[in-house]
């Protein structure tokens, strides 16, 4: 059935009665006309008659429906009434509207964040039985496997069902008219059909076919269109062709892989089948059904055993089992806790408001509560007409909330970094909008109470012009003063929190580097397999690109490394210090970050040099005889003496430690930098990075270096960006923190200060004829603001306390973690907070106050 | 058979009434006929949906204006199904009297313009 014509009927069954006798021969003449009209007229007029019949329909159905019930009747009028009152009292009304608004708005779209990344399931079959089979030592937590790995324990493992392996890589595809770095996760043979990821077109890849790719639903779409027209398409990318043979449905994430583009199939050589050094593959089991993770971490314990007595290994590592879903899921539970945490705080914060601002409505309508009540209106309906009177408030309140719900999404979509993954995917669900639709009705339904907590039901009439003094229940409603105290709390917690990461971020911004990156150019770049294979070649070209780019006119120097500080660093764990030296045991840490650098690096980044030497073009002939080491690592490993002692750091060899230079900070700004070591370019390591220091006052020019690397290495891919963004990027998750911890407590302040006012107002309203009175009997406007702002602040001031008692004992703590270089005793920041509540609180209290100033004496005494 | 209301307290008679008396005149009509009736007196100027058409049907039979009667013998087997509708004679009553008091309305109309 058309949808037109499922709408007709759906909206004449409002009204039974009408349904069955007339129901089957309007619906078929709607159809008929109908469909007449799109013969005779065409499509749009067609739709126009189908709106225009639909909404008869609907009239027709509710005009039927009141002729029956009598109750039905009196709704039209009361809607009007209730529409009347909130364009009597415009700002009042706007006030407990975006008050819901922004309580719904944020709670839906929290919701829908946390449905995607916590409770949706993954879109992979038997989930609860797959877990990750990760390689221990005691020094590395947690490692991943080799290709040959997968393969041994696919052959031996009895609990499992199924083993595979997953590898992360990246590609770069040479678009017709862009280069275009790509995501890529190869896997092992029927990987995909073994997960029962869904297909939206094509098929799985075998893993013999090694030109085929499956692509992300959101690739295919974005380059053609749809699943449809990808399928079949080859793709140049920089290791050869690939041509899409599926497009899946749902977006696939695996541990630390991020949301992969394209799936391929694994394609090695032999030898690096057989190569079981490595540990760059995720392997992924699916144990057999009734199997614990126990038993099967036990059997795979033992096939370890085995497999290290046939293929010793220089480090015999356990393995360990462990669940897939948190693995997945698990890396943006931290923040999306703290999301969360927020979002109730400013929900509660919402939901109180919009309480007490109806609170402070009713009161003002205790005489029109008397006048019906006087006329004869029935408790059930006045009941009735504030239900509407909510309702009125809550549906585009409701509205407006999930308008903003999608906008708050697609904001945290666009402003969060990859890195947290299935944040991309999250959408406002249909979950997110039956939510935001009960919480309408709800809040709707607990708003249609806030007369009756007042004890308007019960006013009895004793002379209307008496009824907004009559109200016992007026003053018995002082717990609305402790909502408010209670708000200023949490606003204040907020607040603070905020505080604290904003002078953490920008003390992090201000702390020395250890290095210079203003007038520095980074280029990263990764160089073909075969290049990273052949030593000779690759030297050729990395001395070409430097002679080429430190000709240019603006270049002062050019450094070549493996790494750059900055988020782009390689660690390992030391063995042993010296020669001779027990190796290092299971709970030492001796994670050091280490760079292979050209003599240049140091003078070039400007990284102070402590005492000793740094490497010469000498050292290049030697390249692992000489090591320099960082200050903390001197500190830590060499506190007898450094310049000139022998070290063993990697392998059997011995090094001279040449130099100590100063501490950089590696990629995390804000920890204590970790030890750091240095070898000359020469030694084990696949450069990736340059560094280009500009000519004083020369501005850099990113087009000549893209120019020399399109011209001597046309197919390496670079990624061009200036020291000092490198760094900022660094920062950017921090950023991001510091920046939703604001917009909460902004909300949050808001609400508040909403709130705030509505409880002035209330006061004002009450105690309008005291106020009268007060001046006709000679008191200034300034008593009359007095006496509001005076009750007001009594409260706020209670917030305070209590807010920051909140903050030091239980926000503190929890964001501790968080914080670098900020303490979050610091008197200064809490005062700065307590100061940004307090005069937000005061501004709101100080609105309604004026107004009390304004109340006309003789006005009052005239009506008494 | 109930007795009817007063003619007079039926007026003035709604304009969807008014129009399905007009369009049913002294025939038989099942509703969609009515409905392309009216429209086409009109020039399209008048349009009755569904939703109100039998909304007003519905009253009209249970003042006695209209009552349900069999299809004309020369229909179509399709159009046999459909119920049709005929004006009673207290419908034309009202329908006369409406006439009437409409007309009344014009003439006094016209003769204040003409004086204007």
């Amino acid at each position: 059935m058309p949808f037109w014509s499922r709408l007709f009927r759906a909206l004449t069954s409002l009204s039974p009665r009408f349904k069955r006798d007339f129901g089957e021969d309007a619906a078929r003449d709607y159809s008929t006309l109908v469909a007449h009209e799109e013969r005779t007229r065409g499509r749009l007029a067609s739709a126009w008659i189908a709106w225009l019949g639909a909404v008869d329909a609907l009239k027709a159905s509710i005009a039927d429906r009141a002729s029956d019930a009598p109750g039905f009747r009196s709704l039209g009028p009361d809607i009007r009434q209730a529409l009347r009152m909130y364009r009597r009292e415009p700002l009042l009304t706007l006030a407990i509207a975006a008050t819901l608004a922004i309580g719904i708005g944020a709670t839906t779209a929290a919701f829908s964040v946390v449905h995607a990344i916590l409770i949706q399931d993954l879109p992979i079959r038997h989930e609860d039985r797959l877990v990750v089979l990760y390689g221990t030592t005691p020094r590395t937590q947690e490692m991943y496997g080799s290709y040959a790995d997968v393969q041994d324990f696919r052959a031996q493992m009895q609990t499992a069902e199924w083993v595979g392996g997953a590898r992360r890589s990246s590609a770069t595809w040479m678009a017709a008219h862009d280069t275009l770095p790509l995501s890529v996760v190869r896997l092992t043979d029927g990987f995909l059909t073994e997960l029962g990821v869904r297909f939206l077109a094509g098929r799985d890849f075998a893993e013999s076919e090694a030109t085929a790719a499956v692509a992300s639903r959101r690739f295919a779409e974005q380059y053609f269109g749809s699943a449809e027209a990808a399928v079949g398409q080859t793709l140049t990318l920089d290791d050869g062709a690939a041509e899409i043979v599926g497009v899946l449905a749902d977006p696939l994430e695996l541990p630390s892989t991020g949301l992969t583009q394209l799936f391929r199939p694994y394609a090695l050589s032999p030898t690096e089948i057989a190569a079981r050094g490595s540990n760059a593959v995720l392997i992924i089991v699916r144990l057999r059904d009734g199997v614990g993770i126990q038993e099967a971490e036990a059997e795979a314990m033992l096939i370890q055993k085995r497999l290290a007595e046939i293929h010793p290994r220089e480090r015999e590592n356990d393995v360990r089992l462990t669940p897939l879903r948190p693995e997945i899921v698990g890396s943006v539970e931290g923040p999306l806790r703290a999301i969360f945490l927020a979002v109730a705080a400013v929900l509660a914060i919402a939901l109180a408001s919009v309480v007490s601002l109806l609170l402070a409505r009713a009161a003002s309508r205790a005489g029109d509560v008397a006048v019906r009540l006087s006329l004869g209106a029935t408790r059930a309906r006045l009941s009735r007409l504030w239900l509407i009177e909510s309702l009125a408030l809550a549906v585009p309140g409701g509205l407006a909330g999930i308008g903003l719900a999608y906008a708050l999404v697609a904001i945290y979509r666009s402003a969060l970094p990859r890195a947290f993954g299935r944040l991309n995917i999250i959408e406002i669900d249909r979950a997110g909008l039956i939510g935001a639709a009960v919480l309408m009705v709800v809040s709707a339904a607990a708003f249609s109470l806030a007369p009756r907590l007042l004890g308007l039901g019960r006013v009895q009439y004793v002379g209307i012009k008496d009824a907004s003094r009559s109200i016992a229940g007026l003053r018995r409603a002082r717990w609305q003063s402790g909502l408010i105290a209670g708000q200023i709390a949490l606003s204040l917690v907020l607040v603070c929190c905020a505080i604290w990461l904003a002078a953490s971020l920008a003390r992090l911004r201000a702390t020395p580097l250890g290095f210079d990156p203003d007038g520095v150019v980074s280029a990263q770049f990764s160089l073909s397999p075969a290049l990273r294979m052949n030593a000779e070649a690759r030297t050729l070209l990395v001395r070409q690109l430097t002679d080429e780019i430190g000709a240019l006119g603006w270049v002062e120097a050019v450094a070549i490394s493996d790494g750059l500080p900055g988020g782009l660093t390689s660690r390992f764990g030391l063995r042993r210090i010296r020669p001779g030296d027990p190796p290092f045991g299971p709970a030492d840490d001796s994670s050091v970050v280490r760079f292979v650098v050209s003599p240049s690096f140091f003078s070039l980044l400007r990284i102070p040099l402590v005492r000793g030497r740094v490497f010469d073009e000498s050292d290049r002939a030697a390249p692992l005889r000489s090591v320099v080491v960082s200050q903390s690592f001197a500190r830590r490993y060499l506190p007898d003496g450094d310049v000139g002692t022998g070290v063993a750091l990697s392998g059997q060899e011995t090094q001279t430690v040449i130099g100590v230079v100063a501490d950089v900070h590696a990629d995390a700004l804000g920890r204590s930098s970790e030890p750091q070591m240095y070898f000359v370019e020469g030694a084990p390591g696949v450069p990736s990075a340059l560094a280009v220091r500009a000519k004083t006052g020369a501005s850099i020019s990113p087009e000549d270096l893209k120019g020399i690397f399109r011209r001597v290495a046309p197919d390496i891919i670079v990624r061009i960006l200036p020291m000092r963004e490198r760094v900022a990027l660094a920062l950017e998750s921090r950023r991001l923190a510091t920046l939703s911890a604001h917009a909460f407590a902004a909300i949050a302040l808001l609400l508040a200060a909403i709130n705030v006012y509505g409880l002035a107002t209330l006061t004002v309203v009450q105690r309008r004829r005291e106020i009268g009175i007060r001046m006709a009997l000679g008191a200034a406007a300034r008593e009359a603001v007095t006496l509001v702002v005076r009750r007001g602040a009594v409260w706020i001031g209670a917030g305070v306390v209590a807010g920051l008692s909140a903050a030091v004992l239980l926000a503190a703590p929890a964001i501790r973690s968080q914080l670098v270089q900020t303490s979050t005793g610091e008197p200064l920041l809490i005062a700065a907070g307590t100061v940004i509540v307090c005069a937000s609180a005061l501004v709101a209290l100080w609105i309604p106050a004026r107004h009390a100033a304004t109340v006309d004496p003789a006005t009052i005494l005239r009506s008494e | 058979m109930r007795k009817h209301p007063p003619v007079d307290t039926l007026l003035p008679l709604s304009a969807p009434m008014f129009h399905i008396l007009i369009a049913l005149g002294d025939e038989a009509m099942h509703g969609y006929a009515v409905m392309q009736s009216i429209a086409e007196r009109s020039g399209g100027q008048v349009r009755l949906l569904p939703g109100t058409l039998y909304s007003t049907i519905k009253k009209m039979l249970a003042l006695q204006l209209l009552e349900e009667c069999d299809a004309p013998a020369e229909v179509d087997s399709d159009d046999e199904r459909r119920r049709y509708y005929r004006v009673t004679r207290f419908g034309r009553e009202v329908r006369g009297a409406e006439t009437e008091r409409l007309s009344m309305l014009v003439r006094i109309a016209r003769g204040a313009n003409a004086r204007a």
